[in-house]
């Protein structure tokens, strides 16, 4: 008799084992491999399990129990482990599934950061620059308001500008349990013309960081 | 050069710029203090800013064939082209229109309320031709020099309303597209080349992919950036370009 033919309640109860812990992840729209251990009631694990019984859950797990794999650049997938047991009850003995799971999400956090400016820097802004963006790893990207000229003390007061935005914002986290998403810190001026609160000679950024955060999983 | 036989101009450009180097912004785009200048000249009549004034008369405007060789940059070029006019370049290179093809097209957008709408549009593609002896370019090979035409296909990002004009190279696009997938032409087919391509295939062939043929569902076109969605046991290859047929079966939405 091939292993297939085998009930596989049968052969649980053969083996001995009283519970099987599978150990799964996911995410990126896709499972990745799920691993199934078997134990006996003092917690001994039964390797010879395996070859018996994991082409039967490797199937079956799928119709007991939802895995999110689908990740959307917020929800980014998750990992734990399916408790199976062996509920012999009810008149008909079955395995009872129960996942235990911890899902991460990946979500953006800003602050608003003022930056005091010398006059010239104020007015090169106001003037001639609509919107100034950029990364902690890449270069900034300027979109001017007018034709004009920019010179190179021009140039360096963007630069010195972008530079202390990068510092500042480097320096603030925001108030979560996450783990920081290392190239994930992004800067972009604040339009001071739509600013309610502003004061002369300020300029200010929104600073966002993106944090992996972990929850439980249904 | 910026200016033509005025020798002093130009020493006091240089002084300047290496006393302080400096660029210009023309519609949003950085060009070079020299280039900037020569742009800036297309586009005003009279100088934009005080600090050009005094050299306002002597700069020499750019010419299409300049724009063309030393505006690398599309973007650079676009603006450039733009502030040309269409009048301008057909005076200095007499560019033959060689084919024009449209594609009727019906992409989602979304209104000024929010609301997703289909807009149903023409998008028009022309292939140019521009008399190699306009560019004094050679070909080396047996019996000296060959001059050679040189092409573009003239294009509008539907979202923006911006004209391009994207050179191409006109063996390769007839070679992305031959049916018979027969051996390289060599120089025997120059002579005629634009009566074995077309402007779609023009088009198509500006963009690359490795992915290989048959292995691509769908394209979706946001400005210059293409989305290729494969199918699910696609094969990945050489880069190469797009064919016509993929550009016509294939492009599902665009902005």
């Amino acid at each position: 008799m091939t292993k297939e033919e085998k009930n596989p309640i049968e052969v649980w109860k053969e083996l001995g084992i009283d519970h099987c812990v599978a150990s799964f992840s996911c995410g990126g729209d896709s499972m990745n491999e799920m691993e199934f251990t078997y134990h006996n009631k003092s917690g001994d694990e039964i390797p010879e399990a395996k070859s018996e019984l994991d082409y039967y859950f490797e199937d079956e797990i799928y119709n007991k129990v939802d895995f999110y794999v689908n990740s959307d650049g917020h929800y980014m997938g998750e990992n734990g482990s399916v408790n199976i047991v062996l509920e012999e009850d009810d008149e008909e003995p079955y395995f009872s599934y129960d996942k235990s799971a911890t899902s991460e999400w990946y979500e953006v956090y800003s602050t608003k950061l003022s930056f005091p400016v010398s006059e010239e820097t104020f007015r090169l802004f106001l003037d001639k620059i609509r919107s100034l963006s950029g990364s902690y790893t890449s270069d900034y990207e300027i979109n001017y308001k007018v034709d004009c000229i920019i010179t190179e003390e021009e140039e360096t007061l963007i630069k010195e500008l972008v530079a202390e935005v990068c510092s500042q914002g480097a320096d603030w986290d925001a108030d979560i349990d996450g783990e920081y998403s290392d190239d994930s810190f992004n800067y972009e001026l604040e339009d001071w013309n739509l600013l309610a609160e502003k004061t002369e000679n300020t300029l200010y950024f929104n600073v966002s960081k993106g944090y992996y955060e972990y929850r439980d999983s249904d | 050069m910026l200016v033509k036989g005025i020798t002093n101009t130009e020493i006091l450009i240089k002084k300047t710029l290496k006393k302080n180097p400096m660029k210009i912004v023309i519609d949003n785009v950085v060009f070079d203090y020299n280039i900037g200048c020569r742009i800036l000249k297309l586009k005003y009549e009279t100088s934009p800013f005080p600090e050009l004034e005094d050299i306002w008369d002597d700069i020499v405007p750019m010419t299409f064939v300049d724009i063309a060789i030393e505006l690398t940059n599309i973007e650079q070029r676009r603006v450039g082209i733009n502030h040309l006019g269409l009048e301008r370049l057909k005076d200095e290179v007499n560019p033959t229109l060689v084919s024009s093809q449209s594609l009727e097209k019906e992409t989602m957008w979304v209104n000024s309320e929010g609301e997703l709408v289909v807009k149903n549009y023409t998008d028009i593609y022309e292939l140019y031709k521009v008399d190699g002896t306009k560019w004094a370019t050679g070909v080396a090979g047996r019996g000296g020099n060959l001059v050679v035409d040189v092409f573009y296909v003239k294009c509008k990002d539907t979202s923006t309303n911006r004209e391009y004009f994207i050179w191409i190279d006109p063996m390769s696009v007839q070679r992305t597209n031959d049916k018979n997938d027969s051996p390289r032409f060599g120089r025997s087919l120059l002579p005629d080349i634009e009566k074995h391509i077309n402007p779609i295939q023009c088009i198509a062939w500006t963009i690359q992919t490795d992915i290989e043929k048959g292995g691509i569902e769908y394209l979706i076109r946001q400005g210059d950036c293409i989305l290729i969605k494969t199918k699910p046991k696609f094969q990945k290859g050489e880069v190469r370009h797009l064919t016509e047929i993929e550009y016509r079966e294939l492009l599902r939405f665009e902005s």
